[in-house]
């Protein structure tokens, strides 16, 4: 059997999930409902493998159903669910409409490098280090495209759109400014396209069978599939039209074999053969196949599903804070990570840590718990950049050290964060930030402010200012009686949540007369105050005009 | 008028301008010839109480002789709430939805053109219009909801007699309509007492930072000098008295149920502190405006009309 139509099935669907992805990466006008973008990247592999280490529920478990499907199927997610996997094969599809010579031909598996890249990965998982991940994950490196490249391009579009409008005295398009605050990641964004521009043209989906993770652990599984690519060997007659079309350059020809761990189940060979001799077959089909040996990766899966649930999260920040519970063996983990990844940090930007007016970590995003916490979890898919309505998360480069390479930071010179917006935590497909309620966020200390009074305008200058407590959403920078009629801030820290909109709005420069220092661990701020005093010269209802 | 209407009108009245102070007044030279302007009663300020939004709107533009004595028919009008934070109406942040959208709907009555309705918002400019309720103000009376967060938007102005402002970018809007109505919202200000009319001029210019930076109080006012508004409505109906201008809760807000309506900006400003339980000489732009003389905190010396609903 054949099935040719299979190939028709998962073109579809790999634009569905691609364009679907490219949109929530560029869209500026959040139109889409959280709960639908959870939804459509419940299936990313490991975003959704991270979580699941840490919260273990059927709401992270989209990684599952892509291992079940592989044990079926091989590695169908590299050609539909992937946002890489389909941006490589549009760039294969484009280079065949316009090259005449294809030059994609069987190659020898590249199983040093694969295998060293996964088991490296696994061991720096081990002392608990996101790094390769956040810069291997095809995920994450398509939404960094998509973030970091693509989105800026669509801004500056609709913005000259909105400007031709404007024309015609219409402000129904309105304008979105494009802020880019750091350069690195976009540069690193737009190299790694142009290599996988490359590769796609020149080697297929090399970098889906050398480097990726996913396609490497997806790899091993799809070695035990139950059905299988192969070749009929009765029905082949080596005229290779299958080779030319594999995009994963995995049939050998001349020993009439599919190397089906580097399969991406892409379904181009099936019309290609003349004879009809290559398509889906059970296990058992051509007997002569040998047997090929487990490897260990699994027992790594088994192991983190395995771990007791613990509710540190819970204690760290207050009554049922989070839906989620952290694992013992993660809480280690994330503990551990973190120390090596803030002395990586400190020791990589050890100048700026304590210097006036900049926090000595960079400060993360309400509901990513701690600092180790989220740089354990955050792949830099720039998901969260990306929805931010105000845009103060902000992709860094070093900030989180070496192993958080390219992680966002609340970068509250370039704004601050909405009061009563939780858009980064309800979409965030790794659990780095968890999902928080608005009523959570709004006692939800992720710093705290910092007035440094001998820069401050009031003082300088000696005249008004108060910028900081004008934007003060709890009043926990407040305008205190300073020399005669001026005012002065005075924080209370204790109600602060640090939003930063102080510090964004503090008009000092270049360093900042207030600014947000990182809680390490987020903390519960206490509310507002309730009762403060009465303006009793006030005109009240029953007076008369005061004039 | 339309954009290219605009360049025009500035050149003429950039030689009005010139011309008047060459001559001194101008309303001096032709005194005699045209009658005076302003409504038969010719009151210099409207402060009316015990109202609903609308009601007490109404109340208080017909006693300055209705809208048709602002709005002359086919002109565009740029209504200035204040709409700086992503808040309810009910904390009383931002001007009240319901008087925003009298305004409109008499402005249209008056045969306005078009009623564009902005502010350089705070908090994101897309929630603040949303959540503040002005939103759909605006939509129900067919005025134009324009965003004011892109500085494409703003153009450089040189600020005459600024002592400490020399020069702003200031939003095309408020250079090009015809009409220009000042609706700010009375609210507490944690460095400058409180902020209603003249404070409300920093949503109609980009860089903001910059006033905050170089003596606020002396920006406010000579900013206030630049373009005075034909018309300041300043909601007094919800009154944040304490932790302003953003507030914290519903606990910071009085009901108050007032309204103040005058031309004259400072003079609306001091008899909105004065509500406010402020001597108008205490708020330093109050006094610094009234002293480069832009307006009037005198209030004894202004005809007022005070209307008890």
């Amino acid at each position: 059997m054949q099935f040719l139509f299979l190939k028709k099935i998962r073109v579809v669907v790999s634009l569905i999930f691609f364009l679907f992805t490219v949109f929530v990466f560029v869209d500026f006008t959040g139109v889409l409902a959280s709960r639908l973008i959870r939804a459509l990247l419940y299936l990313q592999f490991i975003p959704s493998f991270l979580k699941f280490i840490d919260v273990i529920s059927v709401a992270a478990a989209g990684f599952l159903f892509i291992l079940l499907i592989t044990l079926f199927f091989g590695r169908v997610y590299c050609s539909t669910v992937c946002p890489l996997g389909t941006l490589q094969d549009i760039f294969i599809w484009i280079n065949k409409k316009i090259r005449i010579k294809n030059r994609i031909r069987y190659t020898r598996p590249q199983n040093g490098i694969r295998y060293t890249v996964l088991g490296l990965l696994v061991l720096v998982c081990c002392f608990s280090s996101i790094f390769f991940i956040n810069l291997l994950d095809p995920y994450s490196l398509a939404g960094k495209i998509f973030s970091n490249l693509l989105r800026p391009l669509v801004y500056m579009g609709n913005n000259l759109l909105s400007r031709i409008f404007q024309l015609f005295d219409s402000y129904s398009v309105y304008s979105v400014p494009v802020k880019i605050f750091s350069w690195p990641p976009l540069v690193f964004s737009f190299f790694f396209l142009t290599l996988i521009i490359f590769l796609a043209v020149y080697k297929g989906r090399w970098y889906c069978n050398t480097l990726c993770p996913a396609g490497t652990l997806l790899g091993i599984f799809s070695r035990f599939s139950f059905f299988k690519i192969r070749i009929d060997e009765t029905a082949c007659t080596s005229c290779g039209n299958c080779v030319k079309a594999c995009k994963s350059t995995c049939i050998d020809v001349k020993e009439k074999k599919v190397d089906f761990s580097r399969c991406v189940a892409c379904y181009d060979c099936f019309a290609s053969c003349p004879e009809k001799g290559i398509g889906y077959k059970t296990a058992f089909f051509n007997r002569k196949e040998r047997k090929e040996e487990a490897m260990d990766a699994g027992t790594i899966v088994t192991n983190n599903m395995s771990s007791r649930p613990l509710s540190a999260l819970s204690v760290l920040c207050g009554k049922n804070e989070f839906p989620a519970n952290l694992s013992k063996r993660n809480f280690f983990k994330t503990t551990i990570l973190g120390t090596t990844a803030l002395l990586s940090a400190k020791t990589v930007f050890g100048e700026s840590a304590g210097s006036q007016g900049i926090s000595a970590v960079p400060v993360t995003p309400p509901g990513s718990v701690s600092i180790w916490h989220y740089t354990a979890n955050c792949t830099a898919c720039h998901l969260c950049v990306s929805v931010c309505p105000t845009k103060v998360l902000q992709p860094t480069f070093m900030e989180f050290g070496l192993s958080g390479m390219f992680q966002p930071k609340m970068d509250f010179h370039a704004e601050y964060c909405n009061f009563e917006c939780v858009k980064c935590s309800e979409v965030c497909p790794t659990g780095a930030i968890f999902p928080i309620t608005k009523e959570q966020k709004a006692t939800l200390q992720i710093g705290t402010s910092k007035f440094i009074k001998n820069i401050c305008i009031v003082v300088t200058k000696f005249t008004a200012c108060g910028a900081c407590s004008e934007h003060c959403p709890t009043k926990a920078v407040e305008m205190v009686p300073y020399l005669g009629t001026l005012t002065i801030p005075k924080v209370d820290e204790k109600i602060c949540v640090g939003c930063g909109a102080c510090e964004y709005a503090c008009p000092t420069k270049p360093d900042k007369a207030i600014y947000v220092e990182a809680n390490s661990y987020h903390r519960k701020a206490q509310k507002p105050k309730k009762k403060i005093g009465e303006n009793k010269k006030t005109m009240k209802p029953t007076d008369d005009f005061p004039f | 008028m339309d954009r290219r209407d605009f360049f025009k009108k500035s050149i003429l009245t950039g030689v009005a301008a010139g011309a008047a102070m060459t001559f001194g007044d101008f309303r001096k030279i032709f005194a005699g010839k045209v009658p005076p302007p302003g409504p038969p009663a010719g009151y210099d300020l409207v402060a009316v109480k015990d109202g609903e939004p609308i009601q007490m709107f109404d109340k208080a533009i017909a006693s300055l002789g209705g809208m048709k004595a602002f709005v002359k028919p086919n002109q565009t009008v740029v209504v200035k709430p204040n709409i700086g934070w992503d808040t309810s109406p009910e904390r009383g942040a931002n001007t009240n939805p319901d008087l925003v959208k009298r305004i409109i709907e008499q402005c249209y009555s008056a045969g306005a053109k078009t009623v564009y309705v902005f502010d350089n918002t705070c908090d994101s400019w897309n929630k603040c219009y949303e959540n503040s309720g002005i939103q759909k103000a605006v939509k129900d009376a067919g005025g134009k909801l324009v965003p004011g967060n892109s500085e494409g938007n703003y153009q450089q102005v040189s600020v005459k007699n600024g002592k400490k402002l020399k020069e702003a970018k200031v939003h095309e809007l408020i250079l090009s309509s015809d009409v220009f109505i000042n609706v700010p919202v009375l609210k507490s200000h944690g460095s400058s007492i409180i902020t209603a009319s003249m404070k409300n001029h920093m949503g109609i210019v980009w860089d903001r930072r910059y006033w905050h930076k170089n003596d606020l109080n002396q920006c406010i006012a000579d900013f206030a000098g630049y373009r005075k508004p034909d018309l300041n409505v300043v909601d007094a109906y919800r009154v944040m008295t304490k932790r302003g201008p953003r507030g914290v809760s519903e606990e910071d807000v009085v009901l108050m149920k007032s309204l103040i309506l005058s031309k004259d900006i400072v003079a609306a400003d001091a008899a909105a502190a004065k509500m406010f339980g402020s001597e108008p000489a205490d708020v330093s732009y109050i006094k610094l405006a009234s002293e480069a003389g832009i307006g009037s905190m005198d209030l004894t010396k202004l005809s007022i009309n005070r209307i008890k609903m």
